[in-house]
């Protein structure tokens, strides 16, 4: 997918998401809806604008975020600024953004089946094995030394209950 | 030659399981008798659904020492705000009855979402094996210090003139219900202005002159009453709510001689419904905050737990450490009281509904 | 009435100053120090679990112990955010956006300095205004209702979207979106559920905290990651790092103007009960942005983008104290808990405690005052091992800050699914910031949409019922205006700038 697609992507995902505010707040009350739709539709309408003129290119769409407001010129730039920078747009960029997608849904299952106290330590030896190479010695102490923290921060001087997980206590119960 | 691998690796192994079951909380050794015997030497987790600091999360703190050294067992308080109490009280309620999960509820609130029929509130008389009551929390109407409205009298006369602008936190709390029923049981109109953060902007609103009353539990405004920034009008009970100087000579709702009683014949009401009305309030107002556990305890567990808990909170060493005081009883009294509660409060819904709509026109 | 300030104020630095009291605000502060650099460890959560252990201490050695906890949890929320671009707490945003680029030029050390010389001096002045409100102290918070509370929400939005670098329109999408955000949960006026799609996590709202890690700190992790950046600061050796503590302390007196502004921003806003530390800092930074001519390097390691949320955050402390002690309402979270501890001591926070214990009232400052302080100085004396982080590889340093975000997202609200909430968030933020979306007015509509339309709802209210005469509120009219004026301002320098053909 190229980067314009995807940008145009994630803003009609903005107008879904606003679209369906609009639609949610007609089963409210009076009272309830009034701030909602006073924010919902004018926000659809700015993102149409900004659709159209991603659809139309680069200069129909400054014009149209420019909004023809004198004065405003400033603080409209088409697109992003220079230090936004954006990771490359090649297949390794790509490989790289689905790899970390991949290892934020690992840390989740982690944590949602083992719990936190076993499962982030558990997510960063994997991490650590398998996306940066390092050797099992390191792995381990650093996932250690993050044990080692949850248990003396959360345990011993605050008595904090952490997350246990979904297969421990099953487990158990069985 | 075992193989240093595998070593290394069952180490790992047994080290993960000890990880994940040694960040369990375990209590320091403890002294004293252990009595309940399935939790003594273990830690139980006590449910609060507040965040820390929060009204009950203080008191549980401040009872703590109490709790371990009687149950012979460490507490670790878990805290689970949200949807008004409901989060705590569900995961009470869906807890194993081990007698390892207990906690602390507020029964009226839990009353009136049952009875608003809110989607995922417990039932307040089935889900919970209640241990003892804590206390209970009697409301106070209490206009600002520097309000010309200094008695009840004074609030019915401009009641007659116009409607009673109250400020409340959030429609759907406990405290609505005592005003819209002891408006109608008055026979006063009222405007709810909602959305102050908390029961201390709502006060405040009340000293600056911006509303004229707000409607609170007298322990939570106590001190804002003894410093004369609030003035109590009407106890919004039967009997005196505390042995307290500013409470002198404030008018009663209900009882023989109350406010509720008195004002029935002007609005055409008869006394025996006001009564009836005063009562159903009363019950749901009165149930409490209760210390429970999951229903289906064992039952040698539940009379221990529930005799324990009672004793600590009963002895003089708890009611000196918190600083509200304890109205407690023991868990079959308080359950008493719910189901009192839960059979009168239906009486309510006709009037809380009413409110309801009215506000959300 | 002053003599008697005086006095007590002297009796009280006295009380805190003297062996042993020195030791337990010492002690209170590095306690805090060492477990709040976890997110989502405040000092209001070290203070409630404080509550049990000191049930059979004196009053004043818990008054002293508590001014430190206070105090050492606010700075170390600001390092993790400087290092990690991880908010240690909710005030702690607004300091990551100026401070991590700094760390990431290499000037962590910069960074640090600054941010400790401001929250100590910020605190200072913030105790110093609460000194001389305490004759007044009663009267200033009654000059804040809704409607005052209204518009200064309003300015700290209003400001938001027009300092927002990038494109303007964006800026008012993004806005929107928070503030829809900010609508989902139980409506407190009709107690009717919005957006919550029949689930109960949802009931009390979206969390600010798992929104703020996600869309910086998640997303920033993803972003160095994808880009291949092999360490924070993009330098593998202390020795290639610049700047000074030195020099952050200077750029604090250099831009001394903005320091004191922000500053007095953080105790006005602490005054006002229930606004809380995360507004004071984002006000502040808005304030920063607005107020300087060149603004190209806000959100690219601008130093004024760390003086300001520092001195705000931490002046809050000392504005937070004034309804606390002079009405027994709590100013934010750790407040609230001082006064739940102050109760069972038997100390009752009110005009009692303001007539009657004066030097107890003060011992609670000083208290403070030493806390923040200490922590600064620790700060400092750490800030070369602290900044050494930044030179740590990201691949090894990556996984603990997803792992650090989880922990701060659960420990929020106990719930689970603020840390798949972070995670969603996480994605967001990633593409927005590589489509050049701005995050900034998303957070602060988030942060503050609640507030403005509870407070409009009840102005509206009663100016309806007849019960508020806009006009006759002066405070409530020099915000407005400060609003009406800020919104202009930029307008205003850019026609000028058009009409003698000169950029501002």
């Amino acid at each position: 997918m190229t980067r314009d697609r995807e940008n145009l992507l994630l803003t009609a995902a903005f107008a879904v998401v606003t679209a369906a505010a609009v639609v949610a707040s007609a089963g409210l009350s009076p009272v309830s809806r009034r701030a909602p739709l006073a924010v919902a539709v004018p926000t659809l309408a700015l993102l149409a604008l900004e659709i159209a003129g991603q659809i139309s290119g680069a200069r129909a769409g400054r014009r149209l975020r420019n909004l023809g407001i004198p004065g405003i010129a400033s603080y409209v730039v088409a697109g992003r600024t220079k230090d936004e920078a954006a990771p490359p747009a090649n297949g390794a960029g790509r490989r790289l953004e689905l790899a970390m997608l991949g290892w934020a849904c690992v840390l989740l299952a982690s944590t949602c089946a083992l719990g936190m106290a076993a499962g982030l330590p558990a997510f960063v030896y994997l991490y650590l094995r398998l996306q940066s190479g390092k050797p099992r010695r390191v792995a381990a102490g650093v996932a250690a030394g993050l044990w080692g923290v949850l248990y003396v921060v959360f345990v011993l001087a605050l008595r904090i209950e952490l997350f246990e997980g979904y297969l421990i206590p099953w487990a158990v119960r069985r | 030659m075992v193989s240093r691998r595998y070593v290394l690796a069952g180490l790992g192994a047994a080290a993960a399981a000890a990880a994940a079951a040694g960040l369990r909380h375990r209590p320091s050794s403890l002294r004293g008798t252990t009595p309940c015997g399935a939790v003594a030497g273990r830690s139980i987790r006590w449910i609060v659904p507040n965040a820390p600091g929060g009204g009950y999360d203080t008191e549980t703190r401040m009872l703590e020492p109490f709790l371990e050294r009687a149950l012979g067992a460490g507490i670790a308080v878990e805290n689970l705000p949200g949807a008004g109490g409901i989060i705590g009280a569900r995961a009470i309620a869906a807890a194993r009855p081990d007698g390892l999960t207990l906690g602390v509820i507020g029964m009226p609130g839990l009353l009136l979402a049952a009875l608003a029929g809110t989607a995922g509130a417990p039932d307040p008389v089935r889900a919970f094996s209640i241990l003892a009551r804590l206390g209970r929390s009697w409301h106070i109407w209490a206009t600002g210090g520097s309000s010309p409205l200094k008695t009840l009298d004074d609030v019915l006369r401009e009641g007659s003139r116009r409607a009673l602008v109250f400020a409340v936190n959030e429609i759907g709390s406990a405290n609505i219900a005592s005003i819209a029923v002891t408006a109608e049981l008055l026979g006063q109109r009222v405007e709810l202005v909602a959305g102050f953060g908390g029961t201390r902007a709502a006060s405040m609103a009340a000293l600056r002159g911006d509303v004229d009353l707000v409607c609170f539990d007298f322990e939570t405004i106590r001190e804002l009453v003894e410093g004369g920034d609030l003035r109590p009008v009407l106890q919004v009970s039967a009997a005196p709510i505390a042995p307290h100087p500013s409470l002198n000579r404030v008018a009663l709702l209900g009882g023989a001689d109350g406010a509720a009683e008195r004002q029935a014949a002007l609005h055409g009401r008869s006394i025996a419904d006001a009564r009836g009305l005063a009562e159903a309030l009363f019950a749901v107002m009165g149930s409490g905050r209760l210390a429970v556990a999951p229903a289906g305890l064992d039952a040698g567990l539940f009379d221990c737990l529930s005799n324990t808990l009672y004793g600590v909170l009963a002895g003089p060493g708890a009611q000196a450490a918190t600083t509200r005081p304890l109205d407690t009883a023991r868990g079959g009294e308080a359950l008493a009281d719910v189901r009192r509660a839960s059979a009168e409060a239906p009486a309510l819904l006709p009037i809380l509904g009413d409110a309801m709509r009215r506000v959300r026109r | 009435m002053m003599d008697s300030v005086a006095q007590s104020a002297w009796e009280g630095f006295r009380l805190v100053a003297s062996w042993p009291n020195i030791l337990y605000p010492i002690a209170g502060t590095f306690m805090a120090m060492a477990v709040a650099f976890l997110p989502g460890i405040s000092g209001a959560t070290l203070m409630a679990l404080m509550i049990p252990l000191t049930l059979s201490w004196e009053p004043l050695p818990v008054v002293l112990l508590y001014g430190g906890l206070v105090g050492g949890a606010t700075f170390m929320g600001s390092i993790t955010a400087i290092l990690f671009n991880v908010p240690g707490t909710g005030p702690s945003a607004a300091t990551l956006l100026d401070g991590y680029p700094m760390a990431q030029q290499g000037r962590a050390r910069t960074a640090i300095g600054c941010a400790a010389i401001s929250s100590a001096g910020g605190s200072t002045i913030g105790i110093g205004v609460l000194i001389a409100l305490v004759p007044l102290m009663r009267q200033a918070i009654l000059a804040f209702g809704p409607p005052e509370l209204l518009v200064l929400m309003v300015w700290g939005l209003a400001t938001m979207a027009v300092v927002s670098r990038g494109s303007f329109t964006r800026a008012l999408i993004a806005m929107g979106l928070g503030l829809l955000l900010a609508f989902v949960g139980r409506d407190p006026r009709t107690a009717e559920l919005r957006f919550t799609f029949n689930t109960m996590y949802l009931w009390d709202g979206v969390g600010l905290v798992p929104v703020v890690l996600g869309l910086f700190s998640i997303a920033e992790v993803t972003n160095l990651g994808v880009a291949g950046r092999h360490t924070v600061s993009g330098r593998t050796r202390a020795d290639q790092l610049t700047g000074s503590a030195v020099d952050g302390a200077r750029a604090v007196l250099q831009h001394f103007g903005l320091f004191v502004r922000s500053s007095l921003i953080g105790t006005v806003v602490g005054i006002i009960p229930g606004v809380g530390g995360t507004v004071a800092s984002f006000l502040a930074y808005g304030h920063a942005v607005q107020t300087s001519r060149d603004r190209d390097g806000f959100g690219r390691g601008d130093i004024r983008g760390v003086i300001a949320p520092e001195a705000a955050h931490d002046a809050k402390d000392g504005g937070a104290l004034v309804p606390v002690l002079a009405f027994g309402i709590p100013g934010s979270e750790g407040t609230a808990v001082l006064m739940a501890a102050l109760l069972l001591h038997g100390i009752v926070p009110g005009r009692a405690l303001m007539n009657e214990q004066l030097p107890l009232v003060f011992v609670i400052i000083w208290s403070l005052f030493l806390s923040n302080w200490l922590t600064s100085i620790a700060g400092l004396l750490l800030v070369n091992p602290l900044s050494r982080l930044t030179t740590l590889r990201m691949d090894v340093l990556a996984p603990l800050i997803m792992a650090l975000a989880a922990i701060g997202a659960f420990v929020y609200r106990q719930r689970i699914e603020d840390v798949g909430l972070a995670f969603l968030f996480g994605g967001i933020g990633y593409l927005m910031k590589k489509h050049g979306w701005p995050r900034i007015p998303l957070v602060v509509a988030l942060l503050l949409g609640g507030g403005i339309e509870l407070n409009l709802h009840i102005t509206s209210q009663l100016h309806g019922l007849g019960r508020l005469d806009l006009w006759h509120r002066p405070v409530f009219m020099a915000i407005g205006l400060l609003t009406l004026a800020s919104l202009a301002l930029p307008f205003a320098q850019e026609i000028r700038s058009s009409l003698t053909g000169r950029r501002p």
